[in-house]
């Protein structure tokens, strides 16, 4: 299991990559992110809607409400412009991070 | 099931006394839940594990009350932005209507002209720094000091103007009119004045509208959650 700090740290940049994909929405995310990481990511599912209206806040993702055919209700949450600026940030402040981690790794163990 | 329909909304109802009110937010909620509690019955999970261990995931609400506070900074801190939107708004109105006026009436000195423009685009620019305030106001950390900071100015705007509104007819305008020999001097210069009241009411009005997003803009700078 990943400590929350690190999950809550992942979070934004999760987020962004998924939605990079096509619009989905909060109970999906969770289950897609568990899926991917082998249920090694997990939030407490509550905790993801905070982070989901905090972005929106930013102006980085934008939702609606859709009808489903069983008369429910879902929201969906979708990319802005300034949502992939935010990605292409958060991608390249991630990848330097896994580039000083590998490489100092790639040393101990070579 | 309306066994169950009963159990959600005593959860909702449990949630909303733990303090997350807006039905938005418990709309996406429930709809969270009902979607765990159909993958957990589907898998074969009897209706009250299911509802226990999908309420349990979900979190406890004064959790997610926190967390949720952190999105709106709580519901203070919009006072800053509604007294900054009120500043903006019995701010703008006049110096709109009065830009073609001052750019065009040939008889105002070039003094007044200047200045009252000045003003008008002052505020224009206050109303308009919604969108880059950010950049140059300063940022408070503290939340306490920046919301009364927010309404402190955005109320200074208001009350400004009132007592400006106030000293206009009873100081402002017969220390100007004394001299009946000033032609429409007079008149400019009430002209100019009033524009700058009005400009320093949009300024505040953009502080306070601002702060609260300037403090949010550096704290998503400098903080990955």
């Amino acid at each position: 299991m990943i400590p929350k700090e690190l999950v809550a740290a992942s979070a934004e940049a999760l987020i962004l990559s998924l939605l990079s994909k096509g619009e989905s929405y909060g109970y999906a995310i969770i289950q897609e992110v568990r899926a991917r990481s082998d249920n090694h990511l997990q939030w407490t599912d509550g905790m993801l809607y905070p982070v989901l209206h905090r972005m929106e806040n930013n102006g980085w993702i934008k939702s609606r409400w859709v009808k489903m055919e069983n008369g429910r209700k879902r929201k969906y949450y979708s990319l802005k412009e300034d949502g992939k600026n935010a990605l292409d940030e958060q991608r390249t402040q991630w990848l330097k991070v896994h580039g000083v981690l590998t490489q100092l790794w790639g040393e101990k163990y070579a | 099931m309306r066994d169950l329909n009963a159990k959600i909304a005593e959860w909702r109802a449990r949630m909303a006394a733990g303090g997350i009110k807006a039905p938005a937010v418990l709309d996406e909620l429930e709809s969270h839940l009902r979607e765990e509690l159909e993958r957990q019955t589907r898998s074969g999970v009897d209706e009250q594990k299911a509802f226990e261990f999908a309420t349990q995931k979900m979190g406890d609400s004064d959790l997610l009350k926190m967390e949720f506070a952190k999105v709106t900074g709580g519901k203070e801190a919009r006072l800053g932005k509604v007294l900054g939107i009120a500043c903006c708004l019995v701010a703008l109105p006049l110096p709109v209507l009065a830009l073609s006026t001052f750019l065009t009436i040939r008889e105002l000195p070039a003094g007044e002209r200047v200045l009252s423009l000045a003003a008008i685009l002052l505020t224009l620019l206050s109303v308009a720094s919604w969108r880059f305030s950010h950049r140059f106001l300063p940022v408070i950390r503290n939340r306490r000091a920046r919301l009364t900071t927010a309404v402190a100015c955005g109320l200074a705007g208001l009350v400004w103007l009132y007592v400006f509104g106030a000293m206009l007819p009873s100081v402002i305008v017969p220390h100007l009119f004394t001299d009946s020999a000033g032609g429409f001097q007079p008149a400019f210069i009430m002209g100019t004045i009033v524009l700058w009241a009005l400009a320093l009411t949009a300024v505040l009005g953009a502080v306070a509208y601002g702060l609260e997003g300037a403090a949010r803009h550096h704290a998503k700078e400098n903080a990955y959650v």
